[in-house]
């Protein structure tokens, strides 16, 4: 629709920043199609309104929209505004690592590398949560074999969001069996203990154990400490390599059940000035600038690769593709429609 | 590449880089160095070569994707004879039996430059008028050249006959890099002041071989640029017969003529 809704503005003499303004979702926004009850998901946050707004001012859209339109030769020159958004996170995922009787963690990590490093780079979230240094931490991933959880589809706008929660999940269930451990080891009741530094240990004496005594306990202790129990929640394939798990050590695994407030969407609004050479339809993208409502930005290199690819392919969507409602050969390639050459 | 005689020699095994640096060819042959600079990406102009590059096979997604064509020996034109045929980037030019285009850069340029191609094989050697190398459907549905099994492309000469001539060439694709041409054109002028003395222009990515336009080149010779420009526009796609999908090519072709002759900012 964004096309559509560019072109009325174009004729109706409005600027369609302010029609983009008008229609762009904002707070906990209606999204997707009615439920079965007639009712609307929403979202859990929108902040496009204020992403167009910033967006414009670094793009200077105002006062490029002043400048007069090129009438001499062949190149014409616009600028162009849009809003889009997608799918950015699934939940209900595993998360599964094992705190080694050498007192690392060895996280087990189902996300494929498409070249951002997400396969690591979301573990981190896991080490922080576990106060562990990430030297201690050894990444397994890539390979069954491996004994990997269950995890979402490997993808820039998923598995920060998807993992990370994972992750945590798996990470507070390390927590609560270092506690349980310490405190049928050394007395007193799980809330007495903290962990942190490679401990867990007493909040009022400091006394505790190490990860690395805590994982040979735990395989003495067995069931859900080592692996021998699994949740009933999680995924038949996380079943399985805890099963292969079992008796290696602290086996930390568990099911990404958070609650979510609605539906988790990022939007983005992107700003061009771009060429056109009316008599060969030839164009040039003379600037570009997108402004993205994504959150908390976790990895700020992936984020920027995110945005990148992203706009690449809304551009390629953008000059090249176009179908027609109801024809059966419907296919890419808009010269003949929309951008063909005029006679001069 | 060596000179012998008049005639600028370059090895067909010559990549599309060394062809665009050359300062011969640059100084005056430019017209064959910018088109060869618009071949592909940098990778693939430092591996492809000049002889490669117009001996390539045709442009045609059926052919190329292994589709029982005429071209391939078959007994129809997918593109063409299939009413829902795919047929955006094919010929409106001499399309017989056979709608795939010559997708080369460099060709066009060669014929408006007069080349002449040396091929040898077990016995002896031959040569072509560059714009004789091309064959299209109508001559030979199943080749794009005059090589015949044993044949070798040795060498491309480029006599003096339009050497440090006014040149122009454009190719318009969808994409600004690596990709095909929808149409180019190649265009060799010898102008006194505004006065076009004879012309040569070439399209490519029209017809299964380079397109030359010889009632435009009649049309323009002895006439001012501007005043023939307009003209001469109408005259280039005379014969076309678009396809469903390709229509946009004629106005190409026409505006690509304009362009050549009074220059791109001009027209």
């Amino acid at each position: 629709m964004g096309p559509i809704l560019a072109k009325a503005a174009r004729r109706l003499n409005l600027d369609p920043l302010a029609v983009c303004r008008i229609n762009a979702p904002e707070g906990r926004a209606p999204v997707g199609p009615p439920k079965p009850d007639g009712s609307l998901n929403s979202a859990t946050s929108a902040f496009l309104k204020e992403a167009l707004d910033l967006g414009a001012e670094t793009f200077g859209w105002q006062a490029r929209r002043a400048r007069p339109p090129l009438t001499e030769g062949s190149v014409r020159r616009g600028i162009g505004v849009g809003t889009g958004c997608f799918v950015a996170g699934t939940i209900g995922f595993d998360g599964l690592f094992v705190i080694t009787p050498a007192g690392r963690l060895r996280i087990h990590s189902g996300i494929g590398n498409l070249g951002t490093e997400a396969f690591c780079d979301v573990q981190r979230v896991l080490a922080d949560a576990m106060d562990v240094p990430w030297e201690a931490c050894e990444i397994l991933w890539g390979d069954t074999a491996r004994h990997l959880p269950w995890s979402c589809v490997s993808g820039g706008s998923q598995t920060i969001h998807s993992m990370s929660r994972a992750g945590l999940a798996a990470s507070l269930d390390a927590r609560k069996k270092l506690k349980e451990i310490a405190a049928r080891t050394l007395g007193g009741v799980p809330e007495d203990y903290d962990v942190g530094g490679q401990r867990v240990f007493r909040n009022d004496t400091g006394q505790g154990m190490s990860f690395a005594e805590v994982a040979g306990r735990a395989i003495e202790l067995g069931g859900a400490y080592d692996g021998h129990e699994c949740p009933d929640d999680v995924n038949k394939l996380t079943k399985t390599s805890v099963a292969a798990l079992a008796g290696k050590g602290l086996v930390a695994v568990a099911r990404d059940n958070f609650p979510r407030d609605g539906q988790t969407y990022s939007y983005v609004a992107s700003f061009a000035e771009v060429e056109v050479d009316i008599e060969t339809g030839m164009y040039r993208i003379l600037d570009f600038h997108a402004e993205a409502d994504a959150g908390l930005v976790v990895h700020p290199r992936a984020f920027t690769g995110q945005l990148a690819g992203r706009s690449m392919l809304g551009i390629g969507h953008a000059t090249t593709q176009k179908s027609w409602p109801g024809d059966s050969t419907a296919w890419s390639g808009s010269r003949t429609a929309s951008n063909s050459p005029r006679r001069s | 590449m060596r000179q012998e005689g008049e005639n600028l020699v370059i090895g067909s095994m010559t990549t599309l880089t060394e062809v665009t640096r050359h300062p011969d060819i640059r100084a005056r042959f430019a017209l064959l160095a910018e088109a060869a600079g618009e071949v592909a990406s940098p990778q693939i102009r430092n591996q492809g070569t000049l002889g490669g590059n117009i001996s390539q096979d045709a442009r045609c997604w059926y052919y190329r994707g292994g589709w029982n064509c005429y071209r391939a020996g078959g007994n129809t034109c997918y593109a063409v004879e299939n009413p829902h045929g795919q047929n955006r980037e094919h010929a409106i030019f001499g399309a017989e039996g056979c709608a795939a285009v010559s997708p080369s850069d460099t060709a066009p340029a060669l014929v408006a430059l007069e080349a002449r191609l040396i091929i040898k094989n077990g016995s002896g050697e031959r040569e072509v008028a560059a714009e004789d190398y091309f064959v299209g459907p109508d001559d030979d549905i199943t080749s794009m050249n005059v090589l015949a099994p044993g044949d070798l492309l040795t060498e491309i000469r480029l006599p003096p006959t339009w050497a440090g001539a006014n040149f122009y060439f454009e190719k318009v694709r969808d994409r600004p890099v690596w990709d095909f041409p929808l149409v180019n054109i190649a265009a060799a002028m010898k102008l006194s002041g505004d006065r076009i003395d004879r012309a040569r222009f070439v399209l490519g990515a029209v017809a299964a071989r380079p397109w030359r336009l010889p009632k435009v080149e009649a049309a323009v010779a002895g006439r001012s640029r501007r005043d023939v420009a307009d003209q001469a526009s109408i005259i280039a796609a005379e014969g076309a017969v678009p396809l469903p999908y390709n229509g946009y090519k004629v106005a190409l072709a026409r505006n690509l003529v304009k362009r050549a002759i009074l220059g791109r900012q001009s027209s």
